[in-house]
């Protein structure tokens, strides 16, 4: 069943957002990622509010998808609201024993939460509508130029794809794993920390032996496939820019070049 | 001792979209000291359903007897369940992480609560019964060859001293000289433990020639459950199901087909050696 | 014409101990000589450690002989200019389905070998277009392999090595793991691929049924070509090997089941010949019998 599960969960449907270049959503989501913490003002705030709904709409993928992704970062998020309303600022609105919450607490913490939900639900929107090795050739084809710098980048990217095609496999092992030692006893649910990490050997040793023996068979497949680094690779697919691209690039600088704006507001 | 199942279902991801029934309303006893054979096509459910017999996997209605208590009542030890009922999953191998074979055999006594010298000796025992003498003891796992790997995994299973040994698929991946031996070594510990063994395999090939009864899924049901010559009888239906009979019972079929009188309910060589040889006798 | 040839190969694995001093050598393979002929359908059988795997990395160089050469269509594995070629030309189907595919999307990994060959775009989508529908795997070609049956992912790996446009296929046990229906699923592929587009073909597995429908078994055992007690290879035709049941059982092979029943059969007396390959052959002869009573 968890097979089914992909990393960043595609989600396959046709929308104008699915046809884009990966690189440019990739860059799309750095420019909103930077736009969301180049302005403090509300004005900015709504700007980044009617993008993202705009893009949200525009992919065709149901807004619960979106919102999957904030579980993750749920105790992040209760951590930072927390310490940005309770130990900062000075006009005190409201006391709970020690705790003081202030005005500007409040606004920091408002302002800190909203950054967080909208960086996620912001990623979402490019993993839900970008395919894993889509996202992978995207990287490396826009990452290209740090090859000058003597950085490995198609084998970084080799690497990501790879591992995004194990996931589900050494998923689908440690379950096994798991099922044959409790079938011997074992058991992962009882006694203190201490002892908890400890049963996790029976489980952590042969994932480890399983992964090692899976890495070296692909090791050789690929060998036996002429596989031999990045050096004169073609592909089937490669990344070519089309006109929606353009318009989405300068869609993205206007949006931009207005948050900033908002700084002056 | 026996294990009943009484009505099991399991249904996967029920109320989503990817609700799927993985085992549906199997009702059937597996009586002490038999040796049943369970076959089915791969996604028939039969993983599933030997997960449910020593409380691995819980079912969604129905449940599980053994010795005529329900192992899925409030308070019912599971972990002292899976010492008698040893399930030994396929590539079992693949379970192996302590430093030494000793040590890994002793895994599951341990889990038991058993002494450290209880442990060794039941170890030393059961690794002695797989052809695993004293040089293996103080190796690691990992530089054990393929076959050998299986047999210290099988030890760990044995040392707990189960009463009910169910095997998935014991004989995967094993050349057909290994795969003999597998399969006699369970049948003799079988006839000389009275262990009952349950042996989910899908070649009928290996399974007729040990089993008192075979079991037969196809799409989570239970379709049949006789001993092995009633079950061939169905051959059609077994086709149809994807699975097939020996090659032996399909030979005498077909040498009945084409006239020459020999009973087509035989499942061994020996069969149907001493059957045509008979028929020739005759004429 | 032999588009394979081991000449004197030997091949000793070594293992060494924490200060890279070494403990012990096995030899894998001790003088090996075979040639394998064009567009034949050859099946290497043997246990396990009888030197069939080693043998098999040989061909497309991902092992290099010890000593004595292995020519691959008039390459020798030595010269390391040619490696590229060889294993375009000798590709490599391996046992673990899983641990093969190397891409998310079936298409994709059916792209691999071409890419890693610089082939040009519009011609690798060509090539995989043309082998995905060979191999008949057009409905799974969108998906991720991790929805596939073991035969399926098989199928997968075979295609991509088809792709690079071989002129020879090594299957290293491509069976071993999977169910019957996938086995045959696999074997269909491997045999159509050989009788309709001349693949030589070099099967290496244990299954004594698979050898039945080759042009060639060669039985290996402790690293060299098995010979029986006459001192005669064990290396012909299916039904030369066949009708030499004693020899095989010595080698503790088995045999296929219509095989091993005529042999008892003959064994008790009845006229049957030697090498029986298949049920209808046997009918055919008991019919005879019956006839002739």
């Amino acid at each position: 069943m968890l097979r089914d599960i992909t990393l960043g969960q595609y989600y396959p449907v046709d929308s104008c957002i699915h046809r884009l270049d990966p690189r440019t959503k990739l860059f799309g989501t750095f420019v909103f990622l930077v736009s969301l913490f180049v302005t403090s003002s509300i004005p900015g705030y709504l700007l980044a509010t009617l993008a993202l709904i705009c893009c949200i709409r525009l992919s065709r993928v149901p807004f619960s998808f979106m919102t999957r992704g904030l579980k993750a970062v749920f105790i992040l998020l209760l951590i930072s609201v927390s310490f940005n309303m309770f130990f900062t600022g000075e006009t005190v609105i409201f006391r709970l024993g020690f705790l003081r919450i202030t005005k500007e607490g409040l606004k920091l913490a408002g302002f800190m939460a909203l950054r967080l939900v909208y960086l996620v639900i912001g990623s979402s929107v490019m993993t839900l509508t970008t395919t894993p090795t889509q996202l992978t050739d995207g990287l490396e084809k826009s990452l290209g130029f740090l090859n000058r710098f003597k950085v490995p980048v198609h084998d970084i990217a080799m690497m990501m794809s790879i591992a995004l095609r194990f996931i589900p496999i050494l998923t689908d092992e440690t379950d096994k794993i798991i099922r044959a030692q409790k079938a011997r006893g074992a058991d992962f649910e009882s006694g203190n920390l201490i002892r908890r990490a400890k049963a996790m050997v029976p489980i952590l040793v042969p994932l480890f032996i399983a992964a090692f023996r899976r890495a070296s068979d692909l090791a050789l497949a690929m060998e036996a496939r002429c596989y031999h680094g990045g050096a004169g690779r073609t592909k089937m697919k490669p990344l070519k820019y089309a006109r929606r691209d353009r318009i989405a690039y300068v869609i993205m600088t206007a949006y931009f070049i207005l948050m900033f704006a908002t700084r002056f507001i | 001792m026996s294990i009943e199942l009484k009505n099991l279902t399991h249904i996967y991801n029920q109320g989503t979209a990817m609700e799927s029934v993985a085992v549906r309303n199997v009702s059937c006893t597996i009586d002490d000291g038999s040796f049943v054979g369970l076959i089915g096509h791969t996604g028939s459910g039969k993983s599933t359903l030997i997960q449910h017999l020593n409380g691995l996997e819980v079912p969604t209605s129905g449940t599980v007897l053994y010795n005529g208590e329900d192992i899925f009542a409030q308070g019912y030890d599971l972990k002292h369940l899976r010492g008698k009922v040893g399930l030994v999953f396929q590539y079992p191998e693949y379970q192996l992480f302590e430093e030494t074979v000793l040590k890994d055999v002793c895994f599951g006594p341990k889990n038991m609560g058993l002494s450290q010298e209880e442990c060794e000796d039941r170890a030393r025992k059961a690794l002695s019964s797989l052809g695993l003498d004293e040089s293996y003891y103080g190796r690691s796992p990992f530089e054990l060859s393929g076959g050998e790997k299986r047999r210290a995994a099988l030890a760990g299973i044995l040392a707990m001293e189960p009463e009910v040994l169910v095997l998935d698929e014991p004989t995967a991946g094993l050349d057909p000289e290994a795969r003999q031996e597998m399969l006699d070594l369970v049948k003799k510990l079988h006839d000389e433990r009275g262990i009952t063994v349950v042996l989910v395999s899908h070649s009928m090939d290996d399974v007729a020639e040990y089993a008192d009864k075979i079991l037969v899924m196809n799409n989570a049901e239970l379709k049949f459950y006789d001993t092995p010559k009633e079950v061939f009888k169905h051959s059609k239906e077994l086709i149809g199901f994807g699975l097939s009979i020996p090659e032996i019972t399909k030979i005498a079929h077909e040498l009945n087909a084409a006239g020459i009188d020999i009973p087509t309910d035989i499942s061994t060589m020996e069969e149907a050696t001493e059957a045509i040889l008979k028929y020739f006798k005759k004429a | 014409m032999n588009i394979i040839e081991a000449a004197r190969v030997i091949y000793k694995y070594t293992v060494h101990d924490e200060a890279d001093n070494i403990i012990e050598t096995q030899t894998a393979l001790s003088e090996l000589n075979v040639g394998i002929e064009k567009g034949s359908f050859v099946c290497v059988l043997g246990h396990n450690g009888s030197g069939k795997s080693t043998f098999a990395k040989l061909i497309n160089a991902l092992n290099l002989p010890d000593e004595g050469t292995v020519v691959v269509s008039g390459m020798n594995t030595r010269d390391s200019e040619h490696i590229l070629d060889i294993r375009k030309q000798a590709g490599m189907v391996f046992q673990n389905p899983d641990n093969q595919i190397v891409a998310n999307v079936v298409e994709e990994d059916v792209a691999f070998g071409p890419e890693n060959l610089g082939v040009p775009t519009d011609e690798i989508l060509q090539r995989v277009d043309k082998v995905i529908d060979r191999l008949e795997i057009g409905a799974v070609r969108t998906k991720s392999p991790n929805r596939l049956s073991g035969g399926q992912k098989q199928r997968v790996a075979i295609a991509g090595i088809m792709a690079m446009k071989p002129e020879c296929i090594i299957l290293d046990e491509p069976t071993a793991m999977l169910d019957p229906s996938g086995r045959s699923y696999v074997l269909e592929a491997v045999h159509d691929l050989n009788k309709k587009e001349g693949i030589t073909i070099v099967l290496i597995t244990h299954y004594m049924e698979e050898a039945v429908d080759a042009d060639r078994l060669i039985v290996m055992e402790h690293g060299e070509i098995a010979r029986d007690s006459e001192g005669r290879a064990l290396d012909g035709t299916p039904r030369e090997l066949f009708s030499r049941p004693e020899e095989l059982k010595k080698h503790s092979l088995a045999l296929p089941v219509v095989t091993e029943l005529a042999y008892r059969l003959k064994q008790h007396g009845l006229d049957i010949p030697d090498g029986i390959l298949s049920t209808k052959e046997l009918i055919d002869r008991l019919k005879e019998l019956k006839a002739d009573a």
